[in-house]
């Protein structure tokens, strides 16, 4: 006898993470700064072919500083006792939680991007410079990660299922810091007065083309996390025992309960439905390539951020393991050992 | 107390009737703050055929969650299996909360500007990490009746005992007689007496 057979699902609904803003600006800026320090490295080592890249790769890792900077205000300044926080290593203790590894995750980038940041400005030590970007690369993939497997260790919360978090979040990161590279490259080289040198349309494009590939697999990922929790998928053992209903139910909450409007107008238009057709147009037509890319860009920011809040808000739905007296042989087992 | 002593809740759906005893009785023994609930009572199908009530404290389990993923260790598994939170090394970032099945960590609210301060939960009424029974414990923590051989008061206080505490062994057998007495019938306890078909 299951919960699930006996009676309807109970949710356990709360406002802690996702009635705080600070939690999904947190991931937000988490991704957004590992994306940028990776297509800086990665312009970085293109520029021999095309200066153009040049700009591209400065311009993330000037942004890089600051997303990250944020996103570590927003992380520390979420906890009841920030101090303790900022002197994580101080602190955290416990080396089997995945806050631990963000704390490092998170004070490694700084200093890391900072380094990359003053030698990219002065075009020092081209080599050093590119060694260390290419050091930051995993460090960066680290930050996207943990914004995800922080939320995925809650293992009961059906939102941030493990299968799915965190390939979406670290797709969803380098995604974000593409477009808010390529969208500060298109509005410098129209309105800014660094109109570079190289070929600046070839740029863009190469941009567009790796947006248009990671927003393809973005989609699919998304469809999957969606579509598992519509099966009743991403639940632990303890959790398909007691409950195997409450996937489902957190499903229905996201795209027809509470979250439907943010879900499908912020995170399925906005952010995957318009930046596609936009991509295809764009490469198709091969009119209006920057007006057309420029917009992408900002749609796949918005995207990315509601994706974030829709997730923590998503997560605020807990199905509740009820302790009845027919699960007790499961509970003994699982919990009781 | 025996090295195998593990200490638990049982909550008997069948048995409980959204009294509110438990909730009362752990606020006034513990001097629960407002906007904390250690305990509560959730009900499932409410005003339907089916409705059940089900009290949720913390369940203090064996391999618990919160406690895995506490960056700091504040939260931990006594020998006895009650899981305490030491409040003076919490950080507040509500990790256990998103961790633990049952939504048992409370965090105060109407904090200035917003924020958020350390996690309070159940403490199985058996006081914190401090001196047993000392004034900064209870402070803190609220009562210890562990400590003077006492079970839990929302347990003490339930007037169907829905809600059981103690050993496991204990609570274990107590579970298995009542099954044994009712059978596998899926109706309330006492159901068939109050509504007996004639």
């Amino acid at each position: 006898m299951r919960w699930g057979d006996v009676m309807d699902t109970a949710l356990i609904t709360s406002t802690m993470w996702g009635g705080n803003l600070m939690i999904p600006l947190y991931l937000y800026f988490g991704g957004i700064t590992a994306g940028l320090g990776i297509v800086a490295v990665v312009a970085d080592l293109l520029e021999d072919r095309n200066p153009a890249y040049n700009l591209l790769s400065k311009w993330s890792a000037y942004l890089a500083v600051p997303a990250w900077a944020l996103g570590s205000v927003f992380v520390i300044f979420h906890l009841g006792k920030p101090m303790r926080g900022m002197f994580f290593p101080l602190f955290f203790s416990n080396y089997g939680s995945w806050m631990t590894y963000g704390g490092w995750a998170m004070g490694l980038a700084g200093p890391i991007l900072i380094v990359y940041l003053l030698l990219r400005h002065f075009d020092m030590q081209a080599s050093l410079r590119r060694l260390i970007g290419v050091i930051n690369i995993p460090v960066m993939l680290w930050v996207a990660l943990n914004t995800a497997m922080l939320l995925s260790a809650a293992s009961r919360v059906p939102m941030w299922d493990r299968a799915f978090l965190p390939a979406l979040f670290i797709n969803s990161g380098i995604l974000s810091g593409l477009a808010a590279a390529g969208l500060v490259f298109i509005v410098l080289r129209h309105f800014g007065s660094a109109a570079g040198s190289g070929e600046p349309a070839r740029v863009i494009y190469a941009a567009s083309v790796v947006a248009l590939v990671l927003e393809v697999i973005e989609a699919g990922i998304l469809y999957g996390l969606i579509n598992n929790m519509a099966t009743g998928g991403p639940m632990d053992e303890v959790a398909k025992v007691l409950n195997p209903a409450g996937a489902m139910a957190v499903y229905n909450e996201v795209v027809s309960g509470s979250l439907a409007p943010w879900f499908w107008w912020g995170v399925v238009a906005i952010g995957i439905v318009v930046p596609l057709t936009l991509g295809i147009v764009e490469l198709v037509a091969k009119r209006w390539e920057e007006a057309l890319a420029g917009a992408k860009f900002a749609c796949i920011l918005i995207g990315a951020l509601v994706l974030r809040f829709v997730v923590v808000w998503g997560g605020d739905f807990r199905p509740l393991p009820a302790v009845a007296v027919d699960t007790l042989r499961d509970l003994v087992t699982l919990f009781a050992g | 107390m025996a090295a195998n002593t593990r200490m638990k809740f049982f909550v008997d759906t069948k048995r409980c009737i959204e009294c509110g005893g438990c909730e009362v009785a752990c606020k006034n023994e513990n001097h629960v703050p407002m906007g904390i609930a250690r305990i509560r009572v959730v009900t499932v199908n409410e005003g339907e055929t089916g409705e059940t009530n089900v009290a949720v404290p913390c369940m203090h389990c064996t391999n618990a969650p919160c406690v895995a993923v506490c960056p700091v260790d504040a939260l931990f598994t006594r020998q006895d299996g009650i899981v305490h939170v030491n409040k003076e090394t919490c950080i507040g970032c509500g990790y256990c909360l998103y961790a633990c099945p049952f939504g048992a960590p409370q965090f105060p609210k109407g904090e200035a500007f917003g924020a958020r301060g350390v996690m309070d939960k159940c403490t199985y009424c058996a006081g914190g990490p401090e001196e047993p029974q000392s004034a900064r414990e209870v402070q803190l923590y609220g009562s210890n009746r562990v400590a003077e051989g006492k079970l839990p008061m929302c347990a003490s206080v339930c007037a169907t005992k829905a809600l059981v505490a103690g050993d496991s062994a204990d609570v274990d057998n107590i579970v298995k007689e009542r099954l044994a007495t009712r059978g596998s019938s899926e109706s309330p306890w006492g159901w068939s007496t109050a509504y007996a078909q004639s």
